[in-house]
């Protein structure tokens, strides 16, 4: 099977990516003290490493340059923003909600990432998963959770 | 005999019937969670790491472990039924076993693979114990100088070893130590990369990287996947499930190869069960007297890889517990959850806490036993399981992330946190990158700087301490070696066409 190779794919991402975080890591621990290779000092091996990424993402992209890489699947907005309104939301509400009332709402923002939706079966999700988690971590592990908003 | 004594040891330790009740519901967990298609062993065991935290340390290690070969096993069933591995190694068994299920023969399939399961494992639990004490002695004598290099080694094999691009999979593997780096440095108490966040103070949590990048991460990706394709339908018919005469005898001798085949290659780093696996079928098919008869289910290439496979990850057990040397991401797991409760892999667990070790080995083979009682009996239920819709499941795994690392931290920010480390692991996936590697070096990232740190100040700033140690050298050339074969034309084909299956 052949797939097709484009320039503007995986490799170009990936070499991109490994240069601005190994970049990123030199720039944030300039200030960490390098030392010596005898007395290393806390910015030797962070130094070694991030060079080290720089130079893999330099050796990706040239390869991806010349030859082509797999052409990066097109991403779902729907999926991405869905996962961060659901995850966002647990954060946001667990604190003052309580545990019963924040699974209700994670599971339901979760839900709607699902293109065919049924109301129905969010809500009985939803208040299943809830009551589920209590009796697991509540009554069954005895965390010390929030249960209810106070 | 020393080895029937600790072996006694860790026998008593595993049926105490706390840790027998948490084998039980690991093993449960582990099948029920790996049968459910798009849900890896990884992924499982990411996502119920919080959960063991709260456990003893024997006890959560053997409740892993149980969730570990409970949800391989599972995975054969997904692959048998379903067309659909769950992980790498169980590509294999997609080949002739979902041929075999649609023959009518799905029954035989799962049968030959839960008892070439038990079979692998149990002759793999018995290498463990055998080998663990000689390779833990050996490793006694290491100083931080051989230390090092056997990291290196490590990785670099992990690296060659597994799928993807070798460039990349380095990337990731600098990544991963870059990332356990973040925190206060362990011998000058200067913080690093912390910006203030008192949560990076320690450095960053593993479960909170875990369960991001490996249950964040796949929920997102799957759903992607799925709302572009939908949900394939499952074999639902098995057939009789007992094997006729003629089966048994193509089997067995498959079961056996397999066991051996899988016993020795799981020990090497990088992913122990995938390698074993497609070295049992691609051995099988050429013992086979007619090889054209695979891929259109042949028992032999269901019974060989899954025997293997099962074999394989229980030996990759034996770097971990032996040198502290986590060969692959779900050993980085059980790396981690070492950790958690305060114990540093290495030679000295053997040692230092022998229930420990020995309860673990002995919880092995009664897991791989209650694997046989169960699966056989229970595949009417893990059918069934088969057919619950993904959009009831990732809502569930979601949620069980958000809840697992809350009760880990007490704070929201942990939240953000993995949401943070999903969204790079699913940018990881988008640009060809594996986060396995990352894991491995993340795990090793502080043992690793510790221990050239101590070299280079025993030498006096002299690197070639590395070269002129024996033992340090045998483990760099090997890693020069397993560097270059990637270069060579011929090994890299291969290594294509396994990706490829």
């Amino acid at each position: 099977m052949q797939v097709s190779r484009t320039r503007a794919g995986q490799g170009l991402g990936a070499g991109l990516m490994f240069i601005c975080l190994g970049g990123l890591g030199l720039w944030f621990g300039r200030g960490l003290a390098v030392g010596s290779a005898q007395e290393m000092g806390p910015g030797y091996a962070p130094a070694l490493v991030c060079w080290g990424m720089v130079l893999v993402g330099t050796l990706v992209l040239a390869r991806s340059l010349l030859r082509g890489t797999v052409a990066i699947e097109a991403a779902s907005p729907r999926a991405v923003f869905g996962i961060v309104a659901a995850l966002g939301v647990f954060a946001a509400t667990i604190g003052n909600l309580g545990l019963v009332l924040s699974s209700l709402v994670t599971v339901a923002v979760a839900c709607l990432i699902e293109p065919k939706l049924r109301w129905k079966e969010v809500a009985l999700l939803s208040a299943g998963l809830s009551i589920a988690a209590v009796v697991l971590f509540v009554f069954v592990l005895r965390i010390p959770f929030r249960t209810w908003p106070v | 005999m020393d080895l029937i004594d600790n072996l006694w040891l860790g026998f008593t330790v595993a049926v105490s019937w706390t840790n027998l009740l948490f084998c039980l519901i690991g093993v449960l967990v582990g099948t029920l969670i790996g049968v459910l298609p798009g849900l890896g062993p990884v992924t499982t065991i990411a996502m119920l790491l919080p959960i063991t935290y709260y456990l003893e340390p024997v006890t959560a290690l053997i409740m892993l472990a149980g969730i570990f070969y409970g949800s391989q096993y599972g995975g054969s069933t997904t692959s048998i039924l379903l067309n659909m591995p769950g992980e790498a190694s169980s590509v294999v068994t997609c080949l002739d076993g979902h041929q075999m299920a649609k023959n009518g023969r799905a029954g035989a399939a799962l049968a030959v693979s839960a008892i070439g399961s038990f079979v692998g494992g149990t002759v793999a639990t018995l290498v463990v114990a055998g080998a663990a004490i000689y390779i833990a002695d050996f490793v006694k004598t290491f100083t931080s100088v051989e230390y090092f290099s056997l990291m290196v080694f490590g990785l670099v094999a992990a690296v060659v070893l597994a799928s993807g691009s070798v460039l990349n999979a380095i990337g990731m593997v600098l990544l991963g130590l870059f990332l356990g780096m973040v925190g206060t440095d362990l011998s000058t108490g200067a913080p690093r990369y912390v910006f203030g966040v008192p949560m990076l103070a320690d450095g960053i949590d593993f479960v909170i990287l875990a369960t991001g990048m490996f249950g964040i991460a796949e929920v997102l990706a799957n759903l992607e996947r799925r709302i572009r394709s939908g949900q394939p339908s499952a074999i639902t018919n098995i057939g009789r499930a007992g094997l006729t005469r003629s089966e048994w005898k193509q089997s067995a001798p498959a079961i056996w190869r397999g066991t051996l085949i899988g016993s020795a290659l799981g020990v090497l780093p990088g992913s122990g069960g995938m390698l074993s696996s497609f070295a049992s079928y691609t051995l099988e098919k050429k013992l086979a007297k007619d090889p054209s008869r695979f891929g259109k289910g042949a028992i032999e290439g269901v019974a060989g890889p899954e025997s293997a496979n099962n074999a394989g990850s229980q030996t990759s057990f034996i770097p971990l517990l032996t040198m502290g040397l986590p060969s692959n991401a779900t050993m980085a797991m059980m790396a981690g959850a070492m950790m958690i409760h305060g114990i540093v892999p290495s030679s000295k667990v053997v040692t230092d806490q022998p229930e420990l070790f020995w309860g673990l080995i002995a919880s092995m083979w009664i897991g791989n036993v209650l694997l046989l009682i169960m699966n056989l009996p229970l595949v009417g239920i893990w059918i069934r399981i088969l057919e619950v819709p993904y959009r009831f499941l990732y809502p569930t795994v979601l949620l069980l992330c958000c809840i697992g690392v809350y009760s880990l931290t007490n704070s929201p920010q942990s939240i953000l946190f993995m949401l943070g480390f999903g969204l790079m692991g699913w940018m990881f996936m988008k640009f060809g990158c594996e986060p396995a590697p990352l894991v491995l070096g993340f795990v090793l990232g502080s043992r690793m700087e510790e221990n050239l740190r101590r070299a280079m100040l025993v030498s006096g700033g002299d690197g070639w301490v590395f070269v002129q140690r024996p033992i340090s050298l045998v483990f760099l050339v090997c890693a020069g070696l397993l560097l270059l074969l990637v270069v060579l034309p011929s090994f890299s084909r291969s290594r294509e066409a396994l990706k490829e299956g």
